[in-house]
C-alpha cells in the first residue's frame, strides 16, 4: 500500500510526515524540492488561535512546532498577561532555514520518499491506481492526499496583470485544476495576498519602535530540544497620510477595486486597500516590519498586503517614516485559486463520493500555515487509517482547535477563506494550547506517531501535575503553617484557615506570592523535562479561579449539544423521508451529517426541521437495529 | 412541498358546518376529480360529488407560501355531520391525501418558517386555554419573540465584539475590554431578565393555574369559603366516588388568578378502611397543593394538634387563614383574616396575589415568557448576566467573553430561530482586524 501527498507546503509537510511516522509508505510530490516548506506569505507561525493548532499539531506528532522551534528567531506568547486558555505562541521563522530545515526533516524520515514532478491526473480503476505527472511518469498508490495550496489554476495579480502563477515567479497547476472539476466537484474561486518585502540596508530602523521577543523564547513543541539560534527583534511602523493618499489616490489600479479580481478574500487578512476603504475613519494602521531570514536581507511589511501596481507599492512603501529610501525587492501581490467546497468532505476530510483522495489547505478554502498544516496532519492521520481499514479520526468541538476548524469546514462551509479565532471555539476554556499534550494523549496513542519515550514524557508531567493539584487541595493554610506569613504578606487575615487552593483563588495573591506558596510544596520546582514552575503555576491558578466558569460553560454547551449525542446511521436515507422539505432533504444529502448536532448547524436547517428528523431517527430507532462499531476519536 | 395531508380542523360533533383542511404539494392535481380550484384567498361555493355522495360547499384555496402552513393549503366548510366529513376524510385518503398526525399542521408551519418556536408554543396555549386569563396570556405571547429578545441581543454585540477582538486581536490591535464600562452599560440588561423572570413566575400562575388545598376542622367555614371562591363562575365540581365525600374539586378565576380548588374533608385519624383510603387521597391532594389554606375559626384559636400534625410536611406552603373575622378578634403574624360568610376576603386575595405574582397586577405579566423550558432558560439568562456583572476587575477577557457567548447561545436557544455561530460576522464586522 501506498500513499501520495501531493504539495509540498505546510499541510503537505503534514500530512507527510504523520503518514510516514505512521508506518504507510508515502511519497510526497512537489513540483520543487527548494520550496518544500516555503512562507508564501508572512515569515510568521502561530499566534492566538493559530498557535493552539500548531500545539495540538505537535502534540500528535506533527512537524510545524519542531521545525519552527529549530529555525525561529523571534518569539513571543500573546495574550501573556490573559488566563492560560487563550496564550498564543507566535514566532518569527526564518524563510530560509525552515525550508531547509523542512526539506531535512521529511529527508531523515524513514519509509518517505520525495519526488519533484507536477502531478497531471490521477488515474482509476475502480480503486484508485496512482498519479500521471506531466512529465509523463507513473506513480502508483492507493490513496492520495491533495495540498495544491494556491496552486490550482493560480493567477497572481498585480494591479491590472494577470500572471498565470501558482506563486510568484512559479508554475500554477492546471492539469490537476481540469479533472479536479471534471470529477463534478463544487469548485471556488478565492483570493489572498502578499506584502512587498524590502531591502534591508534601505530601511532608517532608528525611526521604527522595536519589539523584542519574550526575554526566554518558549518552544512550541513538547518534545524539542529547544531554542539555539539567535534571536532578532521586529518593528512596528505606522501609515501616514502619505500612504492613504497613495491608496486612495490609485484604488482603480489595484487588481481588485479595478475589477480583475472574481475571487473572494480573507476578511481577517484584509489588503491595505479593503482596510483604507472599509475602515475610513481609521487614519493610520499598524505594519509590523519583520525580518525574512538571517541568511538575506529580506524584510517583510505585515499588514501591507496589496494588489496595486509596482510603482504605487514604492510609493506606499516610501510613505512609511523610516522607508523614505526603501527598495522593494519583491512586490507584494494578490492570488486567486480554485478551491472545492469543503460540504463534499467527509468528517475525515475524504472526497465524498471519490475514491481514496484526501483534501487538505487552501484547496479547502482555509487560509494560514497552521490551519493548512492542522488539515494536513488529519488527511494525512485518516489517509492512512483508511489503507489499513480503519475508522476515520474526528477531533471533537471540545477536543482541539483542529477538531472545531474541521468540523466547521465539513458542516458549515466557509464562503470566504477560514482563519483560525478563539472566537470560533465554543469551548474556549477548555482548549489552553499549553495543555494540549494532555488533552490528546489518548488520541496521540492512537495516531502512533509519537515514540514510547515522547508519550512517556507528557505522561510523567501529566502524573506530576495531577499529584501537586492533589497537594494544593490538601495542603492547610493557617497562621502558625508556613504559608502563614505568605498570606498575611497578601494581606489576608486567617479566621479559620483554609486550603492552599482556596488561598490561591484570592486575587490578592499574585503570581510572586503564589510561586513563594507552591515552593513550599514538595516537589513542585524540581527540574524535570518540560516542567516550567512559573507555567503550572498560571495553568493552576487559572484552573481554580475559573473553574466555575468552565464548568458553566461546558453545561450550557451540554444543553445546546444534547444533540451531538444522536447518530445519525450512515444507512439513514433522508430521501423517502415524510415530513422533511426538499430543501431540508437535498441540504442533509449534502453535508451528510453523522450527528444530530451537525445536522443543526448546517446553515438553514431550522431547529423544528432537527426536532423532526430527531423523531423520524427514533422511530427508525425501534423498527431497525442500528449498525454498531462506529468510533469517534 | 411535503405530500399531502389533511384533516378536520374542527371537532368532528353535530354542528352547523364542519372544516376540512388539505395542505401539501400537488393539490390541484389529486384534488382535479373533485373539483377545480378557485381563485386564491376568494370563498366559492362548490359542488363536490363523490362515490355517490353529493355535497355542496364553501372552498378557500391559500396558495403557498401565504397560507398556515406556507404550503398550497385547501379549507372546505362542509354540512357538520361527522359521517359525511368522515367519508369525505376517506375520499381524500383514496385520492392519496393522507389523514395528518397530531400536531403535523403547525409542524409544517414551523418548517417552512411561518411560525417561531416561541409563537408555536404560544399558539398551543391559545387553542387549549381553558380560563380568561390563560386566553389573555396565550394570546399577548402569540407575537412570537418579544422585543426584549432583540434589545438584548443589540445589548450584547458590541460587548461580544470587543471582549472577542480583545482576545484574538488585543496585542497586535491594541483592543481592550473595559469591564467597568461593560459592567455599566449591561446592567440594565441584567434588571431586564431579573424584571422578565418576575413576571414570567407570575405568568406561569396564570398559565398553569394555581392549585390550593382547603384545610381545617369540620366547623371552620370550609365550604362557605369554597362556594365563595368557586363563585358562581365554578366550572366543575365533582365528587370523588368510592369514599365518603373526601375531596371536592373546582376551578374558578379568582383575584385575578386561575384557581383549582380542593377542598378536603377528612383528616381525621380513624380506623375505618374506606375513609382511610379517603386519608391517603388527601394526602395526594395536599403533596400536589401549589398553596394549603388552613382554615381556623377566629373566635376559636386553639390549634387542632391532628391538623398541624399532618401539614407539619408541607409548612413552605401551608398559609393560616382565621375565618369568621366579624365574630371579633385579630389574625397574628402571616395569617390572613378573612369573613367567608360575609364574603370579605380582601386579606386572602392580597396574600395569593403577593405569594404568586408578587408585586405584580396580573395583567402585568401577559405576555411574559410561561412554559418551563422559557423560564429556564430565561433563569439561565439572568444568572448568566449577574456572574458577568460580578466579575473582578482583573478578571481576563476570555472569561467575560465565554459568559457573553453563553448568554447569546441561550438567547438562540430561546427563540429557536439562530444559531450561536451565526454572531460571529455581526460581532467582527465593526473592526479592521488582522495583518
Amino acid at each position: 500500500m501506498h500513499l501520495i501527498v501531493i504539495g509540498g507546503g505546510h499541510a503537505g509537510i503534514e500530512a507527510a510526515n504523520i503518514a510516514a511516522r505512521m508506518g504507510m509508505a508515502t511519497t510526497l510530490l512537489t513540483m520543487n524540492l527548494d520550496q518544500i516548506g516555503q512562507m508564501s506569505c508572512n515569515p510568521s507561525i502561530g499566534g492566538v488561535g493559530k498557535g493552539h493548532m500548531v500545539r495540538e499539531l505537535d502534540a500528535l506528532g506533527g512537524a510545524m512546532g519542531r521545525l519552527t522551534d529549530a529555525t525561529g528567531i523571534h518569539f513571543r506568547i500573546l495574550n501573556a498577561s490573559r488566563g492560560v486558555a487563550v496564550r498564543g505562541p507566535r514566532a518569527q521563522a526564518d524563510r530560509v532555514r525552515y525550508r531547509i530545515a523542512a526539506r531535512n526533516h521529511l529527508e531523515n524520515i524513514p519509509g518517505l520518499r520525495l519526488v519533484q514532478g507536477m502531478a497531471a491526473e490521477l488515474k482509476w480503476d475502480g480503486a484508485l491506481r496512482g498519479v500521471e505527472l506531466v512529465d509523463g511518469s507513473f506513480l502508483p498508490c492507493d490513496a492520495v492526499v491533495i495540498t495544491s495550496g494556491t496552486f490550482l489554476n493560480g493567477k497572481v495579480l498585480i494591479g491590472e496583470r494577470k500572471l498565470d502563477s501558482g506563486r510568484a515567479g512559479e508554475p500554477p497547476s492546471t492539469h490537476l485544476a481540469q479533472q479536479l472539476r471534471s470529477l463534478g466537484l463544487r469548485c471556488r474561486r478565492l483570493k489572498t495576498g502578499t506584502s512587498p518585502r524590502v531591502n534591508r540596508a534601505t530601511i532608517d530602523f532608528t525611526r521604527l519602535e522595536v519589539q523584542w521577543g519574550d526575554p526566554v523564547p518558549r518552544p512550541f513543541s513538547f518534545f524539542g530540544g529547544g531554542i539555539h539560534q539567535p534571536q532578532v527583534p521586529c518593528h512596528i511602523v505606522h501609515t501616514t497620510p502619505g500612504t492613504e493618499r497613495a491608496v486612495r489616490e490609485n484604488l482603480g489600479r489595484s487588481s481588485m477595486y479595478g475589477g480583475h479580481v472574481e475571487g473572494v478574500g480573507p476578511r481577517y487578512c484584509p489588503s491595505i486597500e479593503d482596510k483604507f476603504v472599509k475602515f475610513p475613519d481609521k487614519t493610520s494602521h499598524q505594519i509590523f516590519v519583520e525580518p525574512d531570514s538571517l541568511e538575506t536581507q529580506e524584510i517583510y511589511l505585515a499588514g501591507l498586503s496589496t494588489s496595486m501596481p509596482v510603482d504605487v507599492q514604492v510609493r506606499m512603501v516610501q510613505s512609511l517614516p523610516g522607508f523614505e529610501r526603501a527598495e522593494i525587492l519583491r512586490p507584494g501581490y494578490a492570488i486567486e485559486y480554485d478551491s472545492f467546497d469543503p460540504l463534499q468532505l467527509t468528517r475525515g476530510l475524504q472526497v465524498a463520493g471519490v475514491e481514496g483522495v484526501w483534501f487538505a489547505g487552501q484547496i479547502n478554502g482555509t487560509t494560514g500555515y497552521e490551519e493548512a498544516a492542522g488539515q494536513g496532519l488529519m488527511a494525512g492521520v485518516n489517509a492512512v487509517r483508511w489503507l489499513r481499514g480503519q475508522e476515520p479520526l474526528v477531533l471533537g468541538r471540545d477536543q482541539a482547535y483542529i477538531g472545531v476548524m474541521v468540523d466547521d469546514l465539513v458542516t458549515k462551509g466557509t464562503d470566504e477563506p477560514y482563519r483560525m479565532l478563539t472566537a470560533r471555539a465554543e469551548h474556549r476554556l477548555a482548549l489552553a494550547c499549553d495543555l494540549a499534550d494532555a488533552r490528546l494523549l489518548s488520541v496521540a496513542r492512537d495516531v502512533g506517531a509519537l515514540t514510547a519515550a515522547e508519550l512517556g514524557g507528557v505522561e510523567a508531567r501529566l502524573e506530576r501535575r495531577e499529584r501537586l493539584r492533589g497537594q494544593c487541595a490538601e495542603a492547610w493554610v493557617a497562621p502558625t503553617s508556613p504559608f502563614g506569613p505568605i498570606a498575611a504578606q497578601a494581606g489576608l487575615t486567617l479566621a479559620s484557615g483554609m486550603t492552599l487552593a482556596d488561598l490561591l483563588k484570592r486575587q490578592q495573591m499574585t503570581p510572586e506570592l503564589a510561586d513563594d506558596a507552591l515552593a513550599l510544596l514538595e516537589g513542585w520546582n524540581s527540574p524535570q523535562e518540560g516542567w516550567d514552575p512559573a507555567w503550572e503555576r498560571d495553568i493552576l491558578l487559572f484552573e481554580v479561579r475559573y473553574r466555575d466558569f468552565h464548568e458553566r460553560e461546558t453545561r450550557l454547551l451540554e444543553g445546546q449539544r444534547a444533540w451531538d449525542h444522536v447518530r445519525i446511521p450512515v444507512d439513514f436515507r433522508v430521501e423517502h423521508l415524510p415530513g422533511l422539505s426538499n430543501e431540508v432533504k437535498e441540504k442533509l444529502q449534502r453535508h451528510r451529517p453523522e450527528t444530530l448536532g451537525q445536522a443543526s448547524r448546517i446553515p438553514g436547517i431550522t431547529p423544528a426541521a432537527v426536532t423532526l428528523l430527531h423523531l423520524l431517527l427514533e422511530k427508525g430507532r425501534h423498527q431497525q437495529p442500528l449498525p454498531t462499531g462506529r468510533t469517534e476519536g | 412541498m411535503l405530500e399531502p395531508i389533511c384533516a378536520p380542523a374542527t371537532p368532528l360533533l353535530p354542528s352547523a358546518i364542519a372544516v376540512v383542511r388539505v395542505s401539501g404539494g400537488g393539490l390541484a392535481v389529486r384534488l382535479g376529480t373533485l373539483l377545480e380550484l378557485p381563485e386564491a384567498r376568494r370563498a366559492a361555493l362548490k359542488e363536490l360529488a363523490w362515490d355517490g355522495y353529493r355535497e355542496r360547499c364553501l372552498v378557500l384555496y391559500f396558495p403557498a407560501p401565504h397560507s398556515y402552513t406556507g404550503e398550497d393549503l385547501v379549507e372546505f366548510q362542509l354540512h357538520g355531520n361527522p359521517l359525511l366529513v368522515r367519508r369525505f376524510l376517506e375520499h381524500l385518503g383514496s385520492l392519496g391525501i393522507r389523514l395528518a398526525e397530531p400536531g403535523e399542521f403547525t409542524r409544517r408551519a414551523l418548517l417552512n418558517g411561518k411560525q417561531g418556536l416561541l409563537e408555536a408554543e404560544a399558539l398551543r396555549d391559545l387553542v387549549t386555554a381553558a380560563t380568561d386569563t390563560q386566553l389573555r396570556q396565550a394570546q399577548a405571547r402569540a407575537g412570537g419573540t418579544p422585543p426584549w429578545v432583540a434589545q438584548a441581543r443589540a445589548a450584547l454585540t458590541p460587548w461580544m465584539a470587543r471582549a472577542e477582538a480583545s482576545v484574538d486581536y488585543g496585542e497586535d490591535e491594541g483592543i481592550t475590554l473595559d469591564l467597568d464600562a461593560m459592567t455599566a452599560d449591561l446592567r440594565r440588561l441584567a434588571e431586564l431578565f431579573h424584571v422578565e423572570q418576575a413576571r414570567a413566575a407570575g405568568a406561569r400562575w396564570l398559565r398553569d393555574g394555581v392549585r390550593i388545598a382547603l384545610v381545617g376542622r369540620p366547623n371552620a367555614g370550609k365550604s362557605t369559603l369554597f362556594n365563595a371562591l368557586a363563585g358562581q363562575e365554578r366550572a366543575i365540581v365533582t365528587e370523588v366516588p368510592g369514599t365518603t365525600r373526601d375531596v371536592l374539586e373546582a376551578r374558578a378565576p379568582w383575584a385575578g388568578l386561575p384557581l383549582f380548588l380542593f377542598d378536603t374533608a377528612g383528616l381525621r385519624r380513624t380506623d375505618d378502611p374506606v375513609e382511610r383510603l379517603g386519608i391517603a387521597r388527601v394526602r395526594e391532594v395536599l403533596e400536589q397543593a401549589d398553596i394549603i389554606l388552613h382554615l381556623v375559626p377566629l373566635p376559636d384559636p386553639a390549634p387542632d394538634p391532628e391538623i398541624i400534625d399532618r401539614l407539619a410536611p408541607f409548612a413552605g406552603k401551608v398559609l393560616t387563614v382565621r375565618n369568621q373575622a366579624d365574630l371579633g378578634g385579630s389574625a397574628t403574624g402571616d395569617e390572613v383574616c378573612v369573613s367567608a360568610a360575609a364574603g370579605d376576603l380582601d386579606q386572602l386575595a392580597g396574600a395569593l396575589r403577593q405569594r404568586f405574582l408578587g408585586p405584580l397586577a396580573p395583567d402585568a405579566c401577559l405576555g411574559a415568557l410561561d412554559t418551563r423550558r422559557q423560564r429556564e432558560l430565561l433563569d439561565e439568562l439572568a444568572v448568566q448576566m449577574d456572574l458577568l456583572l460580578a466579575l473582578d476587575a482583573g478578571t481576563p477577557p476570555e472569561v467575560p467573553a465565554s459568559l457573553l457567548q453563553g448568554a447569546w447561545g441561550l438567547l438562540a436557544r430561546l427563540t429557536g430561530e439562530d444559531r450561536a455561530e451565526s454572531s460571529l460576522d455581526q460581532v467582527f464586522s465593526g473592526f479592521c482586524l488582522g495583518k
